[in-house]
């Protein structure tokens, strides 16, 4: 018999009892749809957290002293170093800076509303090709602002909002309280922080950049520097350039193998949080995939009632030459029908899903190629098991008996 | 073309030993009009299995044309029955679902026949059973007599060797039992070798010849002379 016959034969045998081959299919449909809809979520998610470094610089790397291990002033950063680094790696290095990171805040004093609380950032001219943002309005720090710690400020336009009630607030003036002291900055430029994902905890804190010499002259800060940031020209293994770091620095303060100064690259962080949620994906998809299962043993108790029903028909077709292999093909194939078109409605189904969940949660869904071809043939995979014993049961029956069944 | 040499078919479930044929021998040519007769119990049935292929007998040679059937595995079985032999039963044995078209069309799919030849021979056996009109009907749809004409149908549309036709008027009222028999003479007036299994003498008198069975054995095999087919009709 052949294979066009055979499918025909399934086909129509499926359509006399259409609502109970509906309803098997129902179990493959949500099965596949329910992994499709974790993994589309997962490898969008995953998409969505590369994006994010991207924005904070997928090359870039970041040096600090290790405080857990015991740290002398010796051993500390200092400006010195950052020079000496920048020089030495001036090949590997595409922008540089210095960060030092505190809280500030500033009050409208007109209306004595609540002080807004500002993430001051003090860093080098190059900052904003370490970080990515967008310039709105002015300009952003200057070597002329570093060498002459000028008081100038790049603020975020929500804090002109806030501050100000407008945006066109260049050339303003605004006081930024440090550890009780107000400074005064004239603000030079607006930016626009890249969109996040990951939404801000807590007290929302406005950013602003000054210059890292004006911010070591408010901190009132010695030779000594939190940290170096650097983006790395494409192309360079961002863990590399950390570990020959941290040897140049171990050499030049004597204490090479100690461990005090440790790097982070975004590379590597990016590659932690994707692993964690390559796992995440995997147990949900798991766990989906349990009703994929349960899916199959639907199949599977179908198909034997249906081969109780049709013993009779079994006798009939092997009494005319039916040999076990034709009747074994043709149940075969009516569970791959079902599991077929059920992986295949799910698909859709779970395309469609993934799409209004992620409209509704905030995270984007990916449905890629080989997430909707593998659903497909699982699908099927999940039908031959499942119909493999029921066939073999109606392919072994013996056509005198078959042709006896009431 | 039918030789059988000392058939024994033994039933062995373990506690009882059942002796369903002792050791039969029969030839039966080409062309032949056959009736195989006796009450139930007598062994018939389980001739009919030997003879139509669907089971091998437990001692014995079967030639069937020039194969040696009672050798053969379940697929050479099935590719027999499926070639040589045409079966009709008592309860018709249709297949619910689909037309009359394809009941008869069932045999020329195993048998590997591309459509269009087989659109040919499944109108040619309708045809020959005077069914052609009813052909897109489903078995719910037909009375009794056409469904056994779609079986007679079914079980010649692959010119077998043999038409084994079992109580084939068992179900049908006297009218169309003359009717389906009528069919089967003029089926073997074309030269149809045609075995009847029955235990009715009436339709055993409408063969050319009639085998006796009583206790698995062949107790007679005599011509029958005064052809009552067709008297009645």
């Amino acid at each position: 018999m052949n294979f066009i016959e055979s499918i025909r034969i399934a086909l129509k045998a499926l359509w006399v009892n259409k609502m109970r081959s509906v309803l098997t299919m129902l179990g493959i449909i949500i099965g596949i749809s329910s992994v499709i809809i974790v993994v589309a979520l997962g490898d969008g998610t995953k998409g969505a957290v590369s994006n994010e470094f991207n924005n904070i610089g997928a090359n870039r790397i970041f040096i600090m002293t290790n405080y857990q291990k015991e740290v002398y002033d010796k051993d500390r950063l200092t400006y010195e170093d950052y020079q000496l680094i920048s020089t030495v790696f001036s090949d590997k290095i595409a922008a540089k800076s210095i960060d030092y990171n505190f809280s500030g805040s500033t009050y409208d004093m007109s209306d004595n509303k609540e002080p807004i609380s500002i993430a001051v950032e003090a860093v080098s001219d190059e900052y904003n090709n370490i970080e990515s943002f967008e310039i709105l309005q002015g300009r952003f720090i200057n070597t002329s602002d570093i060498n002459t710690r000028r008081n100038i400020i790049v603020i975020e336009e929500a804090l002109a909002l806030d501050r100000f009630q407008r945006k066109d607030v260049l050339g303003e003036k605004i006081i930024v309280d440090v550890n009780g002291v107000g400074n005064a900055f004239i603000i030079v430029g607006i930016f626009e922080p890249p969109k996040s994902l990951i939404p801000a905890m807590g007290a929302v804190q406005r950013k602003a950049y000054i210059p890292y010499s004006t911010g070591a002259k408010i901190l009132n800060a010695s030779q000594f520097i939190p940290g170096m940031d650097f983006n790395l020209v494409p192309d360079v293994n961002g863990q590399k350039v950390i570990d020959e770091i941290v040897k140049v620095l171990s050499r030049k303060h004597n204490n090479v193998g100690e461990e005090k100064y440790i790097g982070f690259s975004a590379e590597g962080q990016l590659e932690i949080i994707n692993n964690v949620m390559q796992m995440l994906t995997l147990v949900v998809g798991a766990i989906a995939s349990i009703s994929l299962i349960v899916g199959g043993i639907g199949i599977m108790n179908i198909m034997l009632v249906s081969v109780t029903e049709r013993t009779r028909e079994i006798g009939i077709r092997k009494a005319i030459g039916a040999t076990r292999q034709d009747i074994l093909i043709q149940f075969l194939i009516e569970a791959v029908i079902i599991s077929g078109i059920g992986g295949i409605i799910g698909t859709s189904l779970g395309i469609l899903l993934s799409k209004v969940a992620s409209n509704l949660i905030d995270i984007p869904a990916q449905t890629s190629l080989i997430v909707i071809i593998a659903a497909t043939l699982f699908s099927t995979l999940v039908g031959i098991i499942a119909g493999l014993y029921p066939a073999n049961k109606a392919a072994k029956l013996d056509p005198i008996d078959a042709l006896r069944y009431e | 073309m039918i030789t059988l040499k000392n058939i024994w078919k033994i039933y062995d479930t373990g506690k009882i030993k059942v002796d369903a044929l002792r050791g039969v021998d029969l030839t039966i040519e080409e062309g032949e009009f056959v009736s195989i007769i006796g009450a139930s119990g007598s062994g018939k049935s389980t001739m009919m299995n030997i003879l139509g292929c669907l089971d091998r007998p437990t001692k014995g040679k079967y030639y069937l044309h020039e194969h040696s059937v009672d050798t053969f595995d379940d697929d050479q079985l099935a590719k027999i029955r499926n070639k040589n032999v045409g079966f009709v039963f008592q309860t018709f044995n249709l297949v619910p679902r689909v037309t009359a078209f394809h009941n008869v069309e069932l045999p020329l799919i195993y048998g590997k026949f591309k459509s269009k030849e087989r659109k040919e021979k499944v109108n040619n056996a309708l045809a020959k059973v005077s069914l052609t009109d009813r052909m897109h009907h489903k078995p719910n749809e037909l009375s009794g007599g056409q469904k056994q004409r779609v079986a007679i149908a079914r079980a010649l549309v692959n010119n077998p060797s043999i038409i084994l036709a079992d109580e084939p008027t068992g179900n049908l009222d006297s009218k169309t039992t003359i009717e389906i028999m009528n069919i089967f003479k003029k089926l073997n007036d074309e030269g149809v070798t045609v075995i009847i299994v029955t235990h009715e003498l009436d339709i055993a008198l409408m063969t050319k010849r009639q085998i006796t069975f009583k206790d698995g054995e062949i107790i007679k095999d005599e011509a029958i002379s005064s052809r009552k087919l067709g008297v009645e009709a």
